[in-house]
């Protein structure tokens, strides 16, 4: 599968797509979206003017100059705070910055040239995978200032974070919920994971990167060039290579993307692979340990895991490689402008304090220079997460393949009629099968493994809809049928039991999340759990483990039944429920069903004799197809009917 | 269902994020770390010297050229006796002067670009170099962290896994162990690189003057007060959003896993409602510790900023009033023997890197105390003892051939609550004994017992003699196969699950064993037949197919015992005798065990051992045993023969 998506190549025009959507998603927020742009404008247009107070300590402290006399002008925005210091001592100045300086330091944590800024971020220590590094994106925050304005920035644009990805992690989890059954079979539990947690903050971050980012670094951009051609134009190269350097890294910037975004597919990938291994492993710890098979399932981990660190190499062998180029431009670029700006200082055409000026504004703009180049590479980056999201969101669901009609409770009962399904992997599963049960009988489905009693009983359920045929409820095509509707009539009781972490109660009251206390109980009696469920430490509070803890298979299997029970749906399906059950056990089910049944229709999938020669209609099925219908005697009495050659199969020659 | 949805509800989980961690422990922690680090020492050796190199490089070449620069060029002030050595200039122009000349000061420009070359050349390559050895490095260890913990919990018995949570494995093994390539960083790499520089710029400051140097190191004291008060508070909150975090990747993993539950319940609102209660509980913890986080960084940065002011603006006057400098004579060669441009740049620029490297050291310490946690709880997982592990006078398990004995075995999961009670059984190679008895009598756990994923409480089983506890136990499970009741498979393809437990095992073998149990009917007309890829739930397969293949699992083994756990109950009646048949054939001097509730099956055992709430209450042949004209195994054997209603309303 991997090498599959790994084939398939994000286009730009996908990746714009993406985008589209990405900004529709979080169009709910954009006031708060902002909100944090004018925070983050404002910390960055104090973080412009804190290099000039340094320059007017070099020039009028450290190098003596009157004020007034510098050979360049201050830009409009400093001008004001210059002329507030004319006529005053070296030490008076000192003592104005510090009083500046200090309220700086308070209010946004900074001051001075480039050493001593601060920017508010609460970033943990992230691994050297996708994994880890996306939960830091999911709690993406930051400001280019601290002090008091960083903190209220920083905790402002948390809040939103968060909401976006809880907004976003619970329609992913919605929709996992609402997937077709048959689209399991192709997902794994590990991927799921995988997309809801590490996925999701792809697209939070890539909001970011379009809404904020560009306006922050074109601001910073705009104030840099428009300040050195008003304050330095003494030294046009000053000017020229400022304009320069746009083009110049952005172009860096771009050529590297398309490497880049595949690598960080295939890490991606490396990544959901090695959680399903560990989930796998993990669940099935009774099979690893039973069939001494730690050693290979540690070995297919260790594979998993190597290849995921290695495709994290890779990319970042690619972002390195980017760094490299992009520092080498840019060091060329200082080399050309010093040259110029050292023999204006020399003629006196600039102060010794400009040069830091200089300097601290062309470290700002390449900077952002280069977060704006990179912000094609980071949407990259982020593409294969927001696609993977995508894909979740875009799979059909259950309410997708049924209608949305509304039928009161079935009276009658169900009906199907020629319906054949095909998996989609080609197994052809049922073929033609027609069939009717009312409301108060007992309809048993037999036949060999594999003969298709689950696929049919799904097609009741709505789990699956047939290819060719219907299935009818009171004579209404369930396909017309809104989905909690459809499932309000059958409850089903699987094959395999599965429990939920919860108390035992929770999990019998699921189907009928109303039901009282002494139907709980009532139900649990008939599954015959009470006796089990009463001897637990806390009853029917205690909390059951991992896919049932302790309890044995049998009992989880009667919790299971007990579930289905507590339901008041008209249909109830057991699809073989009973096999890990010993024949007392059974019997006393199957009596208590018989008792209440009046009100029910009863699919039951079974084996054993006892059991489905109660049943009022048998269906023997034969490789997808119903090959004879009838009660027990009836069937029993077709000389070489299919049903009596299995029947005297189970009771052997001794019976 | 409702009433779970905020996760404080939840009883049994340590959501008050307690903070258990002293700095003692934190050390200790870190320390632990040594064994995963061990083998790639060498080249953490080699990655540290090289670094420091390139930085004192660096940092030396840098102080030349801020002499150049600032000093000689834009301040126009001479040059020390250093420069004229290196460059080989005259000092008659560059240093006897007391002010350098305009031409002078324009043909050192490119005195600046020739060292600056080296300067960049040495950070490009020497920064993406070592960064890219350093994740190298850091991976391996990483690697070797995660594999480890994987050991661990798969060495862990029945009774740990019954509690965990496959979700919070998984998130340990993630989030947790990529912590300890960060801890490298944190507690050894980076703080003695800041460490380092903090010394570095202490003894350059203190040069130029003490006075300086000391209002540096009086910022340590209000930063090591602000790391102390914050530590534990930091701890608390950290370790409360990862188990919130935790809680909810188990949570979504459960609810994919129980998906067809959820949807038969109609209880997917319900699932989504709790998820949302788990999903902003874990937001919110997450708000709370990296506010806390950044909190303790704006405060650092406060009592950091006033050091750098406060020794800015005094240098800033003695540059005005051109003081001179403390070591005078040593600086003299810089040609910062008095305060000026040059002197001011290259004393604050060590400031600001001492004060900063300060700054980053503080906010790695609360980013250490995340860290902390997250390895705390690995080690949580790294510090259980495998409750079964071979004594150490342990011998490998001889072959069998005489006798597995139980003897007077009595055995609880929970205290209080046991499971079996005095059970007495022999079983001898060429017979087959059928367990039989209700739901929740015991049966399976008398199986995990033989295979020593448990220990009785009391009494003991012997196999041929040998008490199971003075064995070895991959050499145990080596003689003993099984096929249990819940059908995993793995998402392989049919061949592979088949020879699951014996991977060196030859295709013929694979398919001769699928003969055995009627597997190879269905397999051959699967799409590719034995090379058929199943999913990861092998949902492709009905139950009965599913258990086929378990069963030709175990007897691929070719172990001379042989545990079937309720292998046929999805099989039909005519596959299960056939699969019997063909069992009974093939087993030949093999001691069979079958757990079992169908009569047809039960008839195929030499021995039938009735168990009833724990104890073992009837053994004898099927024959026998049903000719008691009271006794418990045949009123059991007509209930299936008779059905419901002679045991209507009987229950368990």
């Amino acid at each position: 599968m991997a090498e599959a998506v790994l084939a398939e190549r994000i286009t730009s025009a996908e990746t714009f797509r993406l985008l589209g959507r990405s900004l529709r998603l979080v169009w709910p927020y954009r006031r708060q979206i902002g909100v944090k742009i004018g925070l983050t404008l404002i910390g960055l247009s104090i973080v412009l003017f804190l290099p000039w107070p340094l320059k007017i300590l070099i020039d009028h402290v450290v190098m003596g100059l009157p004020v007034g006399s510098s050979p360049t002008p201050y830009p409009p925005y400093v001008s004001w705070f210059v002329e507030l210091l004319e006529g005053l001592s070296p030490f008076e100045i000192v003592w104005v910055i510090i009083g500046v300086s200090l309220l700086g330091i308070v209010l946004v944590g900074a001051f001075g040239g480039g050493v001593a800024r601060d920017n508010a971020s609460g970033g943990l220590s992230e691994g050297l995978d996708t994994a880890t590094q996306s939960e830091n994106q999911a709690n993406e925050s930051g400001s280019r200032v601290s002090g008091l304005l960083g903190l209220f920035e920083f905790r402002y644009q948390l809040r939103i974070t968060h909401r976006i990805n809880h907004g976003l992690r619970t329609l992913l989890f919605g929709r996992l919920m609402a997937w077709p059954l048959t689209r399991y079979s192709e997902a794994s539990v590990g991927d799921a994971v995988y997309r809801t947690m590490y996925d999701t903050p792809a697209i939070s971050r890539v909001c970011y990167d379009i809404l904020v980012l560009p306006i922050a670094n074109l601001f910073v951009i705009t104030t840099v060039i428009w300040t050195t051609a008003h304050s330095f134009s003494a030294v046009p190269s000053v000017i020229v290579v400022a304009c320069l350097a746009a083009p110049m890294v952005l172009l860096s910037t771009f050529l590297m993307t398309g490497i880049t975004r595949r690598r960080s597919l295939a890490s991606r990938l490396a990544g959901a692979e090695t959680t399903a291994t560990v989930e796998e492993g993990m669940s099935n710890v009774v099979a690893v340990q039973a069939l001494g098979a730690g050693r290979r399932q540690r070995a297919a981990f260790a594979a998993d895991s190597r290849e995921s660190f290695k495709r994290f190499r890779a990319y970042m062998l690619m972002t390195l490689l980017l760094i490299v180029v992009q520092s080498v431009v840019g060091v060329g670029l200082v080399f050309y402008v010093f040259f110029d700006i050292c023999e204006a200082v020399i003629v006196g055409r600039m102060s010794p304090g400009d040069f830091g000026v200089v300097y601290a504004y062309f470290v700002q703009l390449v900077g952002n220079l280069t977060g704006l180049g990179s912000m094609w590479f980071n949407l990259q980056n982020n593409v294969a997460g927001m696609r993977r999201v995508y894909d979740v969101v875009d799979a059909p669901v259950d309410a997708d393949l049924q209608g949305s009609d509304v039928i009161d409770r079935v009276r009658q009962g169900v009906e199907v009629d020629n319906a054949s399904y095909r998996y989609p992997d080609g197994t052809q599963a049922v073929v033609a099968a027609s069939l009717e049960g009312r409301v108060g009988e007992v309809v048993a489905l037999v036949g060999a493994t594999g003969a298709g009693k689950s696929t049919l009983a799904y097609l009741l359920a709505g789990f699956v809809q047939p290819q060719a045929g219907s299935v009818r409820f009171d004579g209404v095509d369930a396909r017309t049928l809104r989905v909690d509707c459809l499932r309000a009539q059958v409850a089903f009781v699987f094959q395999e039991a599965f429990l939920f972490d919860d108390t035992v109660e929770n999990n019998i009251r699921m189907s009928a999340p109303d039901a009282t206390r002494d139907e709980v109980a009532e139900a649990a009696r008939v599954a015959g759990a009470l006796g089990f469920i009463e001897a637990l430490p806390q009853g029917f509070a205690t909390r059951i483990g991992r896919t049932g803890g302790t309890l044995s298979v049998g009992q989880k299997q009667r919790l299971a039944i007990a579930r289905g029970l507590v339901s008041k749906a008209p249909v109830l399906v057991l699809d073989e429920p009973t096999a890990s059950l010993d024949p007392e056990t059974e019997n006393a089910l199957v009596a208590a069903l018989e008792a209440g049944r009046r009100d029910r229709l009863l699919v039951v999938i079974a084996h054993r004799l006892s059991t489905i020669r109660r049943a009022d209609r048998i269906c023997f099925m034969d490789e997808g197809r119903i090959v004879e219908t009838g009660g027990h005697e009836a069937l029993m009495g077709l000389p070489n009917g299919a049903y009596r050659q299995f029947v005297e199969l189970q009771v052997g020659v001794a019976a | 269902m409702s009433d779970t949805a905020a996760p404080e509800s939840t009883p049994g989980e340590l959501f008050h994020g307690h903070d258990d961690l002293s700095f003692r422990r934190v050390v200790h922690i870190f320390l632990r770390t040594w064994p995963f680090i061990r083998p790639a020492v060498r080249h953490l050796v080699v990655f540290v010297v090289v670094s420091v190199a390139i930085a004192l490089f660096i940092a030396a070449l840098l102080f030349i050229i801020t002499g150049l620069m600032n000093g000689g060029i834009v301040g126009g002030k001479p040059l020390g006796a250093l420069h004229v050595t290196i460059y080989g200039l005259d000092p008659a122009v560059y240093v006897d002067v007391t002010e350098l000349a305009p031409d002078a000061r324009r043909s050192l420009r490119w005195l600046v670009i020739l060292s600056t070359i080296p300067l960049v050349v040495a950070a490009i390559a020497g920064g993406t170099g070592l960064y890219y050895y350093s994740v190298w490095i850091f991976q391996g260890i990483n690697q070797r962290m995660r594999l480890s913990l994987i050991d661990r919990l798969q060495a862990q018995s029945l009774t740990y896994h019954a509690h965990a949570r496959t979700g919070d494995a998984i998130y340990r093994v993630y989030q947790d162990s990529a912590m300890v390539t960060s801890i490298i960083r944190a507690i050894f790499l980076e703080p003695m690189m800041f460490a380092g520089r903090i010394l570095f710029a202490l003894a350059i400051v203190a040069a130029f003057d003490p006075a300086l140097a000391g209002m540096l190191a009086a910022a340590t004291v209000p930063i090591l007060v602000l790391g102390r008060v914050f530590s534990s508070p930091l701890r608390r909150a950290f370790r409360t959003a990862r188990e919130r975090n935790s809680l909810l990747t188990s949570w979504i993993q459960e609810s994919v896993l129980g998906v067809r539950v959820v949807k038969a319940t109609r209880s997917e609102v319900a699932r989504e409602r709790s998820f949302r209660g788990y999903s902003l509980g874990a937001f919110e913890a997450a708000f709370r510790s990296r506010t806390m986080l950044t909190v303790l960084g704006i405060l650092a940065f406060v009592v950091i900023g006033v050091a750098v002011l406060a020794t800015q603006t005094t240098a800033a006057m003695w540059s005005n009033a051109e003081a001179s400098t403390f070591a005078r004579n040593i600086l003299l060669g810089f040609g910062f023997a008095v305060w000026n441009l040059g002197s001011f740049t290259a004393a604050t620029a060590r400031i600001g890197d001492g004060l900063g490297s300060m700054n980053a050291l503080i906010s790695l310490w609360g980013r250490a105390q995340d860290m902390a946690v997250g390895l705390g709880r690995v080690f949580e997982v790294l510090d259980l003892e495998p409750d079964i592990e071979d004594a150490p006078d342990a011998r490998p398990m001889p072959p069998f051939r005489d006798a597995v004995r139980f003897r007077d075995v009595g055995f609880g999961y929970l205290p209080g609550r046991p499971v079996l009670t005095g059970v007495e059984l022999e079983a001898r190679p060429g017979t087959v004994t059928a367990i039989v008895g209700p739901t929740g009598s015991g049966k399976s756990t008398m199986m995990s017992l033989l295979l020593r994923l448990a220990d009785p409480d009391t009494g003991s089983i012997e196999i041929d003699g040998n008490d199971l506890r003075g064995l070895q136990v991959e050499s145990l499970r080596a003689q003993i196969a099984l096929a249990t009741q819940e059908n995993i498979l793995f998402s392989d393809t049919v061949l592979e699950n088949i020879r699951y437990a014996a991977p060196g095992a030859p295709r013929a073998a694979a398919i001769a064993a699928a003969k055995v149990t009627c597997a190879d009917e269905f397999i051959e007309v699967l799409p590719d037949g034995y090379d058929t890829p199943l999913g990861e739930r092998a949902t492709k397969l009905s139950s009965g197919q599913r258990q086929r293949l378990v069963i030709a699992r175990a007897v691929i083994k070719d172990a001379p015992i042989l545990i079937l756990d309720e292998p046929t109950a999805a099989l039909d009646a005519e596959t299960e005798l056939r699969v019997l048949e063909n069992l009974k054939a093939w087993g030949g001097e093999r001691c069979i065990f079958l757990i079992t509730h169908r009569l047809s099956t039960i008839r195929q055992a030499d021995t039938v051992a009735y168990l009833r709430d724990g104890r073992l209450r009837e053994t004898g042949t099927h024959d026998a045993l049903i000719a008691r004209p009271d006794g418990a195994y045949r009123r059991f054997v007509s209930a299936e023969t008779t059905g419901p209603a002679a045991h209507a309303g009987g229950g368990a």
